[in-house]
């Protein structure tokens, strides 16, 4: 059994520090993904907060604990879509038109302009992609372990990956050119 | 450039991190208002093992160490609403706290033990089985505590931070299943078709599982649990009608402070194992 399935089984023994264990290994990414479909911090964490409730009250239908963090990041991106929907963003996809959703606390909370710039570009990634580097440089996760995440193989997540990091360099130098 | 990269990426998510613990606790605070999940959902996932392991890596080593094993088998029962599993998981999670101490009786088993604490996830293995000599595990979470006893050395080995993580599923999984009761609920959410059998024997409640052929081989399982505290006292595992596995529990006494409590010489040498670069890491391998 993987860590994850054993957290998960705790937590449908009734153990909520099993759940807290979740929720410390992933809050992480999972605000990650809510601020690249907010770019408000403050929402990201209130999303974030929603999306484990969500996952709390759901656990028993997810069919393989092992899946636990793929499963999670699904509820992140449902949940993120269907705030933007609620909120007047009406595309259909997760990768369009992030720039008219509302910005209470755009990126510039970072402090940083540099960083809102990269963040510009990691919004621009196919969702795959900027998944694949999330869990990559937030989580850390073992290639194995991230490949399950994204639903691919080791290979396939380093494909990804690699695809998206070229992508990010690519933007980068363009953005120097100029 | 990658390193650069690498680097602001984890810098513009920061700020992200800076209220996790507030976060976490919100969150804790609001799942005592919740229920988990829709029981009556089935999970259809794999069939949970009693067979609880824990990796326990140190360093470049990693050991992979038996710590228990109540087995996992079939029984019968009828589909339960959701009302009804939802009270049933809550009458049978055990309220014991304490120490639980799990003995392997069968001749082949024999001198593998271990010992729980509920109340703050400690674990001891004492394992001889298939080894020449005595490895024993010491794990506290409480104390970022986790020993390993190497017999033909007569070395304790300090070892890496241990996530509590790992306490927490175990303990979890014990406080569930160490009434006959918990453990056939939680059989009975992957197969409800088992048969069970209950009588008494030399005063303790006797539950016989039979159903399940695992590899070929029919098996069964037989528990017997007090009928007051329903805790369990022993299980024994049969396959084609031959005992292959027995356990002795018992609670409480004797309570473990240390690795040298259950017998490790005071003698050993200590020393330190290499840190493992990332704990969860370590504990994935």
């Amino acid at each position: 059994m993987t860590d994850d399935e054993v957290l998960v089984r705790s937590t449908l023994a009734g153990d909520r520090r099993a759940f807290a264990c979740l929720y410390d290994r992933y809050a992480q990414l999972v605000r990650a993904i809510c601020y690249d479909m907010t770019s408000d911090i403050d929402r990201s964490e209130d999303l974030c907060q929603d999306v484990f409730l969500q996952a709390y009250r759901n656990l028993r239908q997810l069919r393989d604990s092992a899946r636990f963090a793929s499963w999670l990041t699904g509820i992140a991106r449902l949940t993120c879509r269907n705030w933007r929907r609620r909120h007047g963003c009406l595309d259909k996809a997760a990768d369009v038109d992030l720039q008219a959703i509302p910005q209470a606390n755009p990126t510039q909370e970072v402090g940083d302009d540099e960083l809102a710039v990269l963040h510009g570009w990691l919004r621009q990634l196919p969702e795959k992609e900027r998944l694949a580097i999330q869990v990559r440089y937030l989580l850390e996760a073992p290639p194995d372990k991230a490949g399950a995440i994204l639903r691919l193989s080791r290979a396939g997540f380093y494909r990804v990956l690699d695809r998206a990091m070229k992508r990010l360099r690519r933007l980068a130098k363009m953005h120097e050119a100029r | 450039m990658s390193e650069e990269l690498e680097k602001k990426i984890k810098q513009l998510y920061e700020p992200l991190r800076r209220r996790h613990e507030a976060l976490r606790e919100d969150l804790v605070g609001a799942l005592s208002k919740e229920a988990v999940g829709d029981l009556a959902m089935k999970p259809k996932g794999r069939v949970p093992m009693r067979i609880i392991k824990i990796a326990c890596a140190s360093g470049a080593v990693a050991a992979a160490v038996i710590v228990a094993a109540l087995v996992a088998f079939h029984a019968s029962a009828p589909k339960v609403s959701a009302a009804e599993a939802m009270q049933v998981a809550a009458e049978t999670s055990s309220r014991y706290d304490g120490w639980i101490h799990v003995r392997a009786v069968h001749p082949d088993d024999d001198k593998d033990t271990l010992h729980v604490n509920l109340a703050d996830g400690t674990v001891v293995l004492d394992n001889t089985r298939g080894r020449p000599s005595r490895l024993t595990v010491y794990l506290c979470p409480k104390d970022s505590v986790f020993l390993e006893y190497h017999g033909e050395t007569n070395t304790i080995t300090r070892n890496g931070p241990l996530g509590a993580d790992h306490a927490a599923g175990l303990t979890a999984i014990f406080r569930e299943q160490m009434t006959p009761e918990g453990m056939l609920n939680a059989l009975r959410r992957d197969d409800p078709n088992l048969a069970v059998t209950q009588t008494t024997q030399d005063n303790l409640d006797r539950f016989e599982v039979s159903g399940l052929t695992k590899g070929g081989q029919h098996t069964k399982l037989i528990l017997l649990a007090d009928p007051k505290t329903r805790l369990i006292q022993a299980l024994s595992v049969f396959r084609d009608d031959k005992e292959v596995e027995a356990y002795e529990l018992t609670y409480g006494d004797p309570v473990i402070k240390s690795i040298y409590d259950v017998g490790v010489p005071r003698d050993a040498k200590v020393v330190e194992g290499p840190l493992p670069s990332a704990p969860a890491g370590s504990l994935q391998r």
